[in-house]
Protein backbone atom coordinates (compact mmCIF):
# COMPACT_ATOMS: atom_id res chain seq x y z
CA UNK A 1 0.00 0.00 0.00
CA UNK A 2 2.74 2.41 0.90
CA UNK A 3 4.53 1.67 -2.31
CA UNK A 4 1.43 2.33 -4.30
CA UNK A 5 0.77 5.46 -2.33
CA UNK A 6 4.22 6.73 -3.21
CA UNK A 7 3.65 5.98 -6.86
CA UNK A 8 0.31 7.74 -6.70
CA UNK A 9 1.83 10.78 -5.15
CA UNK A 10 4.46 10.91 -7.83
CA UNK A 11 1.73 10.91 -10.40
CA UNK A 12 -0.26 13.49 -8.56
CA UNK A 13 2.45 15.56 -7.03
CA UNK A 14 2.09 18.59 -9.21
CA UNK A 15 -1.56 18.77 -8.49
CA UNK A 16 -1.01 17.90 -4.90
CA UNK A 17 -0.69 20.38 -2.12
CA UNK A 18 -0.99 20.08 1.59
CA UNK A 19 -4.68 19.46 1.15
CA UNK A 20 -3.95 16.18 -0.53
CA UNK A 21 -1.77 15.20 2.35
CA UNK A 22 -4.69 15.69 4.64
CA UNK A 23 -6.90 13.67 2.38
CA UNK A 24 -4.32 10.93 2.69
CA UNK A 25 -4.22 11.31 6.41
CA UNK A 26 -7.92 10.65 6.50
CA UNK A 27 -7.58 7.39 4.63
CA UNK A 28 -7.92 5.12 7.60
CA UNK A 29 -9.27 1.86 6.40
CA UNK A 30 -8.85 -1.57 7.80
CA UNK A 31 -9.67 -4.79 6.08
CA UNK A 32 -10.64 -8.23 7.15
CA UNK A 33 -8.46 -11.25 7.05
CA UNK A 34 -7.47 -12.56 3.70
CA UNK A 35 -6.59 -16.05 2.68
CA UNK A 36 -3.82 -14.63 0.54
CA UNK A 37 -1.14 -13.21 2.76
CA UNK A 38 0.48 -11.43 -0.11
CA UNK A 39 -2.61 -9.43 -0.74
CA UNK A 40 -2.47 -5.93 0.57
CA UNK A 41 -5.15 -5.22 3.10
CA UNK A 42 -5.92 -1.68 2.16
CA UNK A 43 -7.16 -1.24 -1.33
CA UNK A 44 -7.41 1.91 -3.29
CA UNK A 45 -8.76 2.51 -6.73
CA UNK A 46 -5.92 1.00 -8.68
CA UNK A 47 -5.18 -1.86 -6.35
CA UNK A 48 -8.78 -2.93 -6.33
CA UNK A 49 -8.64 -3.10 -10.09
CA UNK A 50 -5.59 -5.29 -9.88
CA UNK A 51 -7.12 -7.68 -7.42
CA UNK A 52 -10.15 -8.01 -9.59
CA UNK A 53 -7.95 -9.11 -12.44
CA UNK A 54 -6.95 -12.16 -10.47
CA UNK A 55 -10.00 -12.79 -8.39
CA UNK A 56 -13.36 -11.16 -8.77
CA UNK A 57 -14.89 -9.17 -5.95
CA UNK A 58 -17.59 -11.78 -5.51
CA UNK A 59 -15.09 -14.62 -5.41
CA UNK A 60 -13.08 -12.98 -2.68
CA UNK A 61 -16.01 -13.35 -0.36
CA UNK A 62 -17.69 -11.61 2.50
CA UNK A 63 -14.54 -10.25 4.04
CA UNK A 64 -14.63 -7.58 1.37
CA UNK A 65 -18.11 -6.37 2.10
CA UNK A 66 -18.22 -2.61 2.38
CA UNK A 67 -18.66 -2.66 6.12
CA UNK A 68 -15.98 -5.22 6.99
CA UNK A 69 -14.04 -3.87 9.91
CA UNK A 70 -13.54 -0.60 8.11
CA UNK A 71 -13.01 2.15 10.65
CA UNK A 72 -13.27 5.38 8.73
CA UNK A 73 -13.95 7.69 11.61
CA UNK A 74 -16.28 10.63 11.59
CA UNK A 75 -15.93 13.98 9.92
CA UNK A 76 -17.23 17.04 11.62
CA UNK A 77 -17.39 20.60 10.38
CA UNK A 78 -13.99 21.29 11.81
CA UNK A 79 -12.11 18.04 11.69
CA UNK A 80 -11.96 14.29 11.93
CA UNK A 81 -12.32 11.75 14.71
CA UNK A 82 -11.27 8.10 14.53
CA UNK A 83 -12.49 5.94 17.36
CA UNK A 84 -10.36 2.91 16.49
CA UNK A 85 -7.08 4.78 16.77
CA UNK A 86 -8.71 7.07 19.28
CA UNK A 87 -7.71 10.50 18.08
CA UNK A 88 -9.14 13.65 16.66
CA UNK A 89 -7.61 16.31 14.52
CA UNK A 90 -8.99 19.73 13.84
CA UNK A 91 -8.72 21.05 10.33
CA UNK A 92 -8.30 24.78 10.39
CA UNK A 93 -9.73 27.23 7.94
CA UNK A 94 -6.63 27.06 5.75
CA UNK A 95 -7.21 23.41 5.04
CA UNK A 96 -9.78 21.76 2.91
CA UNK A 97 -10.90 18.14 2.68
CA UNK A 98 -11.10 17.26 -0.98
CA UNK A 99 -12.63 13.84 -0.82
CA UNK A 100 -14.39 12.38 2.16
CA UNK A 101 -14.23 8.64 2.36
CA UNK A 102 -16.58 7.93 5.21
CA UNK A 103 -18.27 5.06 3.42
CA UNK A 104 -15.47 4.09 1.09
CA UNK A 105 -12.73 1.53 1.34
CA UNK A 106 -10.42 3.59 -0.78
CA UNK A 107 -9.40 7.04 -1.80
CA UNK A 108 -9.99 7.61 -5.47
CA UNK A 109 -6.94 9.57 -6.45
CA UNK A 110 -8.57 10.55 -9.71
CA UNK A 111 -10.90 12.77 -7.72
CA UNK A 112 -8.23 14.89 -6.18
CA UNK A 113 -8.59 18.45 -7.21
CA UNK A 114 -6.80 19.63 -10.31
CA UNK A 115 -5.74 23.19 -10.57
CA UNK A 116 -5.19 25.00 -13.81
CA UNK A 117 -1.46 25.22 -13.30
CA UNK A 118 -1.27 21.46 -13.02
CA UNK A 119 -3.11 20.70 -16.20
CA UNK A 120 0.08 20.15 -18.11
CA UNK A 121 1.34 17.56 -15.69
CA UNK A 122 -1.98 15.80 -15.81
CA UNK A 123 -1.61 15.68 -19.56
CA UNK A 124 1.93 14.31 -19.35
CA UNK A 125 1.16 11.73 -16.70
CA UNK A 126 -2.27 10.23 -16.77
CA UNK A 127 -2.47 8.13 -13.63
CA UNK A 128 -5.72 6.57 -14.75
CA UNK A 129 -3.96 5.11 -17.76
CA UNK A 130 -0.84 3.95 -15.99
CA UNK A 131 -0.27 0.24 -15.81
CA UNK A 132 -0.31 0.01 -12.05
CA UNK A 133 -0.31 -3.74 -12.06
CA UNK A 134 2.98 -3.75 -13.86
CA UNK A 135 4.37 -1.04 -11.66
CA UNK A 136 3.52 -2.92 -8.53
CA UNK A 137 4.79 -6.31 -9.57
CA UNK B 1 -3.80 5.02 6.50
CA UNK B 2 -3.89 1.74 8.34
CA UNK B 3 -2.58 -1.68 7.47
CA UNK B 4 -3.21 -4.95 9.21
CA UNK B 5 0.03 -6.42 10.43
CA UNK B 6 -0.78 -10.08 10.06
CA UNK B 7 -1.58 -9.64 6.40
CA UNK B 8 1.96 -8.56 5.57
CA UNK B 9 4.31 -11.53 5.42
CA UNK B 10 7.28 -11.29 7.73
CA UNK B 11 6.12 -8.09 9.34
CA UNK B 12 5.31 -7.97 13.04
CA UNK B 13 5.92 -4.35 13.97
CA UNK B 14 6.52 -0.84 12.65
CA UNK B 15 10.25 -1.31 12.22
CA UNK B 16 9.80 -4.39 10.07
CA UNK B 17 7.04 -2.66 8.13
CA UNK B 18 9.29 0.25 7.21
CA UNK B 19 12.06 -2.13 6.19
CA UNK B 20 9.58 -4.11 4.15
CA UNK B 21 8.14 -1.11 2.36
CA UNK B 22 11.55 0.41 1.77
CA UNK B 23 12.51 -2.55 -0.33
CA UNK B 24 9.57 -1.81 -2.60
CA UNK B 25 9.80 1.94 -2.69
CA UNK B 26 13.47 2.59 -3.27
CA UNK B 27 14.58 2.39 -6.86
CA UNK B 28 16.79 -0.58 -7.66
CA UNK B 29 18.08 1.13 -10.75
CA UNK B 30 17.76 4.88 -10.22
CA UNK B 31 19.56 5.71 -13.44
CA UNK B 32 16.73 4.21 -15.44
CA UNK B 33 13.83 4.91 -13.14
CA UNK B 34 11.21 7.40 -14.24
CA UNK B 35 11.02 8.77 -10.72
CA UNK B 36 14.12 7.76 -8.77
CA UNK B 37 13.48 7.29 -5.06
CA UNK B 38 16.31 7.27 -2.55
CA UNK B 39 16.72 6.80 1.18
CA UNK B 40 19.70 6.67 3.48
CA UNK B 41 18.00 3.72 5.14
CA UNK B 42 17.92 5.26 8.56
CA UNK B 43 14.85 5.02 10.74
CA UNK B 44 14.39 7.59 13.44
CA UNK B 45 11.74 8.24 16.05
CA UNK B 46 9.56 11.24 16.60
CA UNK B 47 6.25 11.83 18.22
CA UNK B 48 2.90 13.02 17.06
CA UNK B 49 1.28 14.69 20.00
CA UNK B 50 3.22 12.50 22.38
CA UNK B 51 2.73 9.17 20.62
CA UNK B 52 5.98 7.72 19.37
CA UNK B 53 6.23 6.94 15.67
CA UNK B 54 9.07 5.51 13.65
CA UNK B 55 10.02 7.65 10.67
CA UNK B 56 11.71 6.87 7.42
CA UNK B 57 12.64 9.56 4.93
CA UNK B 58 12.78 9.37 1.17
CA UNK B 59 13.99 11.68 -1.55
CA UNK B 60 12.03 11.54 -4.76
CA UNK B 61 12.99 13.04 -8.07
CA UNK B 62 10.64 13.81 -10.87
CA UNK B 63 10.79 15.93 -13.94
CA UNK B 64 9.90 19.00 -11.94
CA UNK B 65 12.53 18.65 -9.28
CA UNK B 66 13.13 17.01 -5.95
CA UNK B 67 10.79 16.55 -3.04
CA UNK B 68 10.82 14.63 0.15
CA UNK B 69 8.58 12.07 1.76
CA UNK B 70 8.48 11.06 5.39
CA UNK B 71 6.61 7.95 6.46
CA UNK B 72 5.48 7.77 10.07
CA UNK B 73 4.45 4.39 11.42
CA UNK B 74 3.16 3.29 14.82
CA UNK B 75 1.56 0.08 15.98
CA UNK B 76 -1.88 0.01 17.50
CA UNK B 77 -2.70 -3.54 18.47
CA UNK B 78 -3.07 -5.49 15.23
CA UNK B 79 -2.83 -2.46 12.98
CA UNK B 80 -0.16 -0.05 11.89
CA UNK B 81 -1.18 3.56 11.62
CA UNK B 82 0.88 5.24 8.93
CA UNK B 83 1.08 8.91 8.12
CA UNK B 84 2.82 9.95 4.95
CA UNK B 85 3.87 13.54 4.45
CA UNK B 86 5.41 15.21 1.44
CA UNK B 87 7.23 18.49 1.29
CA UNK B 88 9.64 20.45 -0.83
CA UNK B 89 11.51 22.47 1.74
CA UNK B 90 12.07 22.93 5.44
CA UNK B 91 9.29 25.48 5.77
CA UNK B 92 6.75 23.01 4.46
CA UNK B 93 8.19 20.26 6.65
CA UNK B 94 7.78 22.47 9.69
CA UNK B 95 4.26 23.46 8.70
CA UNK B 96 3.20 19.83 8.33
CA UNK B 97 4.84 18.81 11.59
CA UNK B 98 3.06 21.64 13.35
CA UNK B 99 -0.22 20.53 11.88
CA UNK B 100 0.29 16.88 12.82
CA UNK B 101 0.92 17.89 16.38
CA UNK B 102 -2.50 19.48 16.58
CA UNK B 103 -3.75 15.89 16.55
CA UNK B 104 -5.21 14.96 19.92
CA UNK B 105 -5.20 11.42 21.28
CA UNK B 106 -8.39 10.75 23.11
CA UNK B 107 -8.55 9.07 26.48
Amino acid sequence: MLRHHTQSIIGNYNRMNKIYIIATLFLFSCSSESSDQNEVTELNHHELTEVQEEESFEEIGPQYTPNGDFTPGIFTDSGYVNSYFNFQIIVGSEWEILDRIEQKRMLDVTKTELSEKNAKFEHDFDASQANWFEILT
Amino acid sequence: MAEKIKSIPGVDNSMEYLEYTKSYIVSDDPENASFPIYTDGSISTDSISGKEFLIQNFTIENENGVYYQATYSAQFDEYLLNVITNYENENQKTEIATFLNTLKWLE
